[in-house]
């Protein structure tokens, strides 16, 4: 397994940021695809060719007829398998620790802004971090409160393409290993090429034992197409109640800090809706015109929609097919906007919560770790 | 072959590289050496033996199999990637200079904070940026030579089935049979792929930090 750390050390790291389904599969391509490769049929295979006997005296007869008989060997054909196959899942973790990247740089530039804001005095310091941390919060998927990476915008696309590209290579190389091989191999190979002088029978090397590993080798090839499916259809349908969601949900994304500092222009839109309010209301542009014609009352209004809103983003945050996952490099971060920290390591699919509700219904740590 | 000292060396110089970087010695560690390791090393394990003459000729075999490979595939390849990644070695010398320059301000009474200094990232610009940058242009040379050899000494990147033979102490012209001729192709082919892809990422790289100097320079100007 020693040869496969350069690998493995890769896929440890996308490990960290898959969901269930994503870790049971690298599980599976772990011990059951490259530790069995490695150790069980590497050893087996290993005399395949000094082994390959065939009926003649014909110098390089042999050779040739291997040649023809095994184009690739089963073996490198499998590393060739698990190489594609673990591929897409790296260009997921580029994208990811990009992600990451991009927040930390932003977190840089935010410590500026705060810099240079308390040299020049302010009471729209705190208003502006929160909103420009809400704002690009949602753009790049990356929950400050919890220090994970949220799954969604294009994250979630990449992780979606790349589990499709991961099935189409499945299938590609299942269907190789069949148009090449068939499913079992013959004990006699029947061999005419040159400089064979007649056709010549060729005896394979262990076609047992070898068969055992093929059926094996295959049946965790279909089970790991199977868990790559089954994370699809996970997915797709988390995503298609997400974007059921987002056509009853028109409230505007705007975040409470920027509310807040421009209560001037927005005043006349705000008002204090009772929770699932904007499910009952449907507009196309999503604005909603106050019914509250008193000042007084419009800015307690204000107010309480903004400590609602706040409430509001962390159980959004958390609905819809947000899958998060967590990432332990990062520091954890109090934030500001007084959203409850996760603790590291948690992993959590979250259904459509009440919107009184704050933890998740459906708390998970059975994280699997290899 | 160990080639975990050369991934915990290159593994430094990945924190300072660019991004394209970093793809670059990732395809370089899984599609290269892990292949090499993993998979070439067998394939080629048994070339001598396997080759069979049609001679009883003692020596003959011998002598056609030196001819006809001088050196074998698997050491080509593994004196690529040695000399395809000592040019990140000089980075890495270059930012250890850097780090030890400051080290040696701190102990001259300036206030560094020598935590940080350990863990910061350096930025890819001044001296570095042309260490960085020949670096990258002497990887993109190493790797056309290589190619080239590859195609001169082997005539092409398919390995044949069957070579004649006449050199002395071969009697006539013997026909001599190459072991496991296709699958070898098959990752000679894929080996030079993935060199090509590996040169196009050190292009656009190269590419990638000659814009960015120049549009530094056409902004401080402006």
């Amino acid at each position: 397994m020693g040869e496969w750390s350069f690998l493995g050390d890769f896929l440890e790291k996308v490990h960290k940021h898959s969901t269930v389904v994503g870790k049971v599969w690298l599980t599976v391509l772990f011990i059951f695809r490259m530790l069995v490769l490695g150790t069980a049929a590497e050893s087996s295979w290993g005399d395949e060719q000094s082994d390959f006997m065939c009926d003649t005296q014909q110098p390089g007869c042999e050779n040739v007829c291997y040649d023809k008989a095994f184009p690739i060997s089963h073996v490198r054909f499998w590393v060739l398998q698990i190489i594609f196959v673990s591929t897409p899942s790296l260009v997921y973790m580029g994208h990811a620790m990009h992600t990451v990247r991009m927040e930390e740089k932003r977190k840089m530039k935010e410590a500026e802004i705060e810099a240079r804001e308390n040299k020049n005095g302010g009471d729209t310091y705190y208003q502006q971090k929160c909103s420009v941390a809400k704002e690009e919060t949602k753009l790049s998927g990356w929950d400050e409160a919890g220090g994970q990476i949220i799954l969604r915008g294009s994250l979630l696309n990449t992780y979606v393409y790349s589990i499709l590209i991961r099935t189409a290579m499945e299938v590609a190389f299942i269907v190789g290993q069949y148009v090449l091989y068939g499913i079992f191999l013959e004990t006699l190979y029947i061999c005419q090429r040159a400089p064979c002088p007649h056709p010549v029978n060729c005896y394979v090397s262990r076609p047992t034992e070898k068969n055992v590993f093929i059926v094996f080798m295959l049946a965790v090839a279909v089970l790991s197409l199977f868990l790559s499916l089954a994370e699809l259809y996970h997915l797709g349908w988390k995503k298609a109640k997400e974007r059921c969601s987002r056509s009853y949900k028109a409230s505007p994304s705007t975040a409470p800090g920027r509310l807040e500092s421009a209560p001037q222009a927005e005043r006349p839109q705000m008002y204090t809706p009772p929770p699932d309010f904007n499910q009952c209301l449907s507009s196309p542009n999503g604005k909603f015109i106050s019914p509250f014609s008193n000042k007084m009352a419009s800015q307690q209004n204000t107010a309480n929609f903004a400590t609602e809103r706040v409430h509001g983003q962390e159980d959004a945050a958390g609905e819809g097919p947000f899958i998060k996952s967590s990432y332990v490099e990062s520091p954890e971060v109090a934030s500001e906007c007084a959203a409850p920290a996760f603790p590291e390591n948690y992993f959590n699919e979250k259904r459509r919560l009440s919107k009184a509700s704050r933890a998740s219904s459906k708390a998970r740590s059975d994280d699997l770790s290899v | 072959m160990d080639w975990g000292t050369l991934q915990s060396v290159l593994g430094g110089v990945n924190k300072h590289s660019t991004s394209i970087g970093k793809i670059w010695l990732t395809v370089l560690f899984i599609f290269r050496i892990m292949i090499l390791v993993v998979a070439a090393e067998r394939v080629w394990g048994d070339e001598q033996q396997d080759f069979v003459c049609n001679t009883l000729q003692p020596g003959c075999r011998n002598v056609c199999y030196d001819h006809f490979f001088p050196i074998s595939h698997i050491r080509l390849w593994a004196l690529q990637l040695i000399f395809v990644s000592t040019p990140a070695l000089l980075v890495a010398m270059h930012v250890a200079y850097t780090r030890h320059e400051k080290k040696r301000r701190f102990r001259n009474g300036e206030k560094i904070d020598i935590e940080e200094l350990k863990n910061e990232r350096i930025h890819i610009r001044g001296p570095l940026w042309w260490t960085y940058t020949s670096s990258i242009f002497f990887r993109i040379i190493f790797e056309a030579t290589f190619m080239y050899v590859f195609y001169y000494m082997y005539d092409g990147y398919q390995m044949p089935r069957l070579v004649k033979c006449d050199a002395w102490p071969c009697p006539n012209t013997v026909d001599c049979f190459v072991s496991r001729p296709t699958e070898k192709t098959t990752f000679t082919i894929f080996m030079l792929a993935v060199s090509g892809i590996c040169m196009m990422l050190n292009l656009a790289e190269l590419c990638y930090l000659v814009i960015k100097i120049c549009m530094k320079e056409s902004g401080k100007g402006a």
